[in-house]
């Protein structure tokens, strides 16, 4: 009984093997034809990078809302890149300058900075919301109170 | 069953408060309190002096007491009718009395001279000759009971002391009057038929002209042979001589009179009314036309007497009397067969035997469970078998069918205990006697009738029901008996709310307008159907109760009027807090408030209960209060969910936060891209 179940699960793990395989084989095609980018990008994308790896939750959010600004940030510096000579010089040129870094890493620093200010924000504004309706509730019971008087609030049991 | 009034108060007449406490009746007849007339007093009436304005016939009082039923009947078949052996009715009123301190009913009687024939039974004096007996006491008083029976009344009071003379000379005879008790309340047992005799003087009934030719019958006697007839016995003792021997011979006994005499006394004092003389009879003999002489079938006695409580009884009516007038003892007699065995051996009464065994049987049967024979039931109904035509016995009660109703009045307006014929009636004893008679009157059908529906407002004890109710459908003139109209005589509905209405001036304005007896008149008297009023006035909701109150009252004047009753209802107006309460909308709950007042002053109850109990408003407040009820239920499930949620409402939040953040990160960023890819383009 137990050959076929060990030839059975070797099938799945070997295409899988084989797909991982393939994928590495084609990233690192596609890294060394655009390796200036991929070397500006691995570097500028640090702080995405890193917000990914720390966030251990099962819903990761913090990694996207850095990589956003992240990206937006570095994406000027990317299109230079692109139109002016795409060498890996060039793409070092960039990365050791301190005004791109400031720039790609600044804006990766507001994103985390929303990230971290807009869920106490928004908690906050909703729980008003639901305070306000509590009130509501209770200004519209009195209401009724005043008009029905307090039997209206009892409820037969 | 009792005598009712047909008149309405057109007919009473009207009546104002003279000077010095005096009562004027019609403008007319100024009585006077201060003068009383002890010498035409009855036994439970006193005479008072009266002036006629006019100068009529002379004419004197009786203020009836407030304390017994009325003959308004017969005070309304008599009022202004001519009668030569009658003391005639003038008038009659009903005026506020000060010797009593209320209300009652004044009734104004011709005044005779002559004075009354004796004032106690006990009296003796020279009899007359047989022409002027002839001539003065017997073709006179003849005439009356002629001129009684032309006019359909029953008298129920002719005695030897209720004789009067109408002329100094004492030569025209009148029958006195017959209207301030109930029929035969105040007659001695001696002027009594045996079974009306051992009855309570209550609950004699209205009696029938028969008994009205036995009473003439013993006055003639008496007055035939100077002395109270029947020897020393009286009572009791007496009952049971005439039970013995019949009448005729209990009273004549050896006393000595003409021979002519004889067939006379012996038709009138014949103890089966069946046949006794009627008035026909008596006018062949006074015309000359001699009768065959009736033979009393004596009453038939015993070998062996039956000995009870060192009593010697020797026929069926006794044997009935004595057992009834032992109650307590005489259960073991009946129930351990002795009754029976005499009955058998002594009396040779199978039938009755037979029936009292088969009643002692379903007694004494293991598996009965009919709460209407027990004991006393069956004693009472042993009675009723040794003596059918007797009065309904049972423990203190005694009355026949007809009077249970003056015997309910009676016993109620003199506070005496109710409970043994408000017992017998629930037992169904009296429907024992209609199955014991031995002759079929149509009239007993009406009776049981009666009875059936007394037993059904027995059985309630609500107000509207129980004995108050029986008191009013039994008695047609009794006046309203409420404690609130104590000094008032209310005898017909349309009088009880004008004297409400002036009781608001003088009772607590807490007090309820409605007590039980007022519910049981109405309830009586009305035409109209108001028992789901009464119900719902017996309601023990307080607004229910209210409004069935007002409803009643308000039914009432729109019915009969009168059209302002602002006393009552502003006594109404203070009692109507839980109907206002028992809208739940506090503001029509504030407009009522503000409307009552207005409504008061208008004095109108019809008024006041449309504005309580609009139809349309009641159902306004109460779906109002049904979505109120379902909004504020909703509103108070939200609030406890909302609280409920507050923990993971801060984890949805953050979660959102991250989210937000996340979508507004790449928004910009895409934004950012899209700006340089135009910058670039252009």
């Amino acid at each position: 009984m137990a050959k076929p179940k060990s030839k059975a699960s070797a099938k799945p793990m070997k295409s899988g093997a084989f797909t991982r395989i393939l994928v590495i084989s084609l990233a690192l095609a596609f890294g060394l034809m655009f390796l200036p980018t991929v070397i500006f990008l691995l570097f500028a994308m640090l702080p995405t990078i890193a917000a990914y790896v720390v966030e251990k939750k099962p819903a990761k959010y913090e990694w996207i809302c850095v990589g956003g600004l992240n990206f937006a940030g570095a994406a000027p510096f990317l299109l230079t890149l692109w139109k002016g000579r795409h060498t890996v010089e060039s793409a070092g040129a960039m990365l050791t300058d301190v005004f791109t870094l400031m720039a790609v890493y600044g804006a990766a620093g507001v994103g985390w900075l929303i990230f971290m200010a807009l869920p106490p924000l928004i908690g906050i504004f909703i729980q008003m919301k639901a305070q306000r309706r509590v009130a509501t509730l209770k200004a519209t019971q009195a209401r009724l109170i005043a008009t029905w008087g307090p039997e209206v609030g009892k409820i037969k049991s | 069953m009792a005598e009712g009034g047909s008149g309405t108060h057109a007919e009473i007449a009207p009546v104002s408060a003279g000077a010095d406490g005096t009562v004027v009746l019609r403008d007319r007849f100024t009585v006077f309190p201060g003068r009383p007339l002890p010498e035409l007093d009855s036994p439970n009436a006193l005479a008072y002096a009266v002036e006629d304005r006019r100068g009529g016939r002379p004419v004197f009082a009786l203020a009836l007491p407030p304390d017994l039923p009325v003959r308004l009947g017969t005070i309304q078949k008599m009022k202004g009718q001519q009668f030569n052996s009658l003391l005639a009715i003038i008038d009659y009123g009903f005026a506020y009395w000060p010797p009593v301190q209320r209300e009652t009913v004044i009734v104004l009687f011709e005044r005779p001279f002559g004075g009354r024939l004796v004032t106690t039974l006990d009296d003796a004096f020279q009899p007359l000759s047989d022409p002027d007996y002839q001539k003065i006491i017997l073709k006179p008083l003849a005439q009356g009971m002629e001129e009684l029976r032309g006019r359909g009344i029953v008298h129920r009071g002719i005695r030897p002391t209720n004789i009067f003379f109408m002329d100094a000379e004492r030569t025209r005879p009148v029958f006195g009057e017959c209207v301030s008790s109930p029929p035969g309340f105040d007659q001695p047992t001696l002027c009594e038929p045996i079974e009306s005799a051992m009855s309570s003087p209550e609950g004699r009934g209205p009696g029938i002209p028969a008994d009205d030719m036995y009473a003439f019958g013993v006055t003639l006697l008496y007055i035939l042979v100077g002395k109270r007839p029947g020897g020393q016995h009286r009572g009791l003792a007496l009952t049971r001589a005439k039970i013995t021997l019949g009448s005729f011979a209990a009273l004549t006994g050896d006393a000595r009179f003409p021979l002519a005499m004889i067939e006379v006394l012996r038709g009138l004092l014949i103890d089966d009314p069946l046949l006794r003389w009627d008035i026909e009879a008596i006018k062949l003999w006074i015309a000359g036309r001699r009768l065959s002489p009736i033979l009393a079938k004596p009453e038939k006695r015993s070998q062996r007497a039956f000995r009870f409580e060192g009593v010697d009884v020797m026929t069926r009516r006794d044997l009935a009397m004595t057992l009834a007038d032992n109650w307590e003892k005489a259960t073991g007699p009946v129930m351990d067969g002795q009754v029976e065995v005499w009955l058998r051996r002594s009396l040779d009464e199978k039938e009755a035997a037979e029936a009292i065994a088969e009643l002692v049987r379903s007694a004494t049967f293991p598996g009965s469970q009919n709460t209407t024979v027990n004991p006393d039931t069956i004693l009472a109904r042993v009675c009723m078998i040794l003596d059918p035509t007797g009065p309904v016995r049972y423990k203190s009660a005694r009355f026949l069918p007809e009077g249970l109703g003056a015997a309910l009045a009676v016993a109620t307006m003199r506070q005496k205990d109710v409970r043994a014929i408000a017992e017998c009636v629930l037992r169904e004893v009296p429907e024992g006697w209609f199955q014991v008679q031995s002759t079929f009157d149509p009239a007993y059908v009406v009776m049981m009738s009666q009875f059936k529906a007394i037993r059904a407002h027995l059985r309630q004890a609500q107000p509207g029901f129980g004995v108050e109710r029986c008191l009013y459908e039994l008695n047609d003139s009794l006046q309203c008996l409420s404690p609130l109209l104590q000094d008032e005589y209310v005898l017909e509905i349309e009088d009880l709310l004008p004297a409400l209405d002036r009781a608001a001036k003088r009772v607590d304005a807490k007090s309820w307008p409605a007590d039980r007896h007022i519910v049981a008149f109405v309830a009586a008297h009305f035409r109209f159907d108001v028992e789901k009023q009464i119900a719902a006035l017996n309601s023990p909701q307080a607004d229910t109760s209210a409004l069935g109150l007002l409803s009643l009252l308000a039914v009432l004047q729109w019915k009969l009027g009168p059209e302002t009753l602002h006393g009552l209802t502003g006594w109404i107006g203070g009692l109507v807090a839980p109907i206002i309460s028992s809208y739940h909308n506090r503001e029509v709950r504030k407009r009522l408030e503000r409307d009552i007042p207005k409504l008061v002053r208008k004095g109108s109850l019809p008024d006041l209960y449309n504005a309580l109990d609009d139809v349309e408003e009641r159902q306004k407040d109460l779906d109002g209060f049904a979505w109120a009820k379902a909004e504020f239920a909703g509103a108070e499930q939200e609030i406890i969910d909302t609280e409920a949620e507050s923990s993971t409402r801060d984890a949805n939040a953050h979660r959102l936060g991250q989210q937000t953040s996340a979508v507004v990160s790449v928004m910009i960023g895409l934004i950012t891209i899209c700006v340089l890819l135009a910058m670039q383009m252009w």
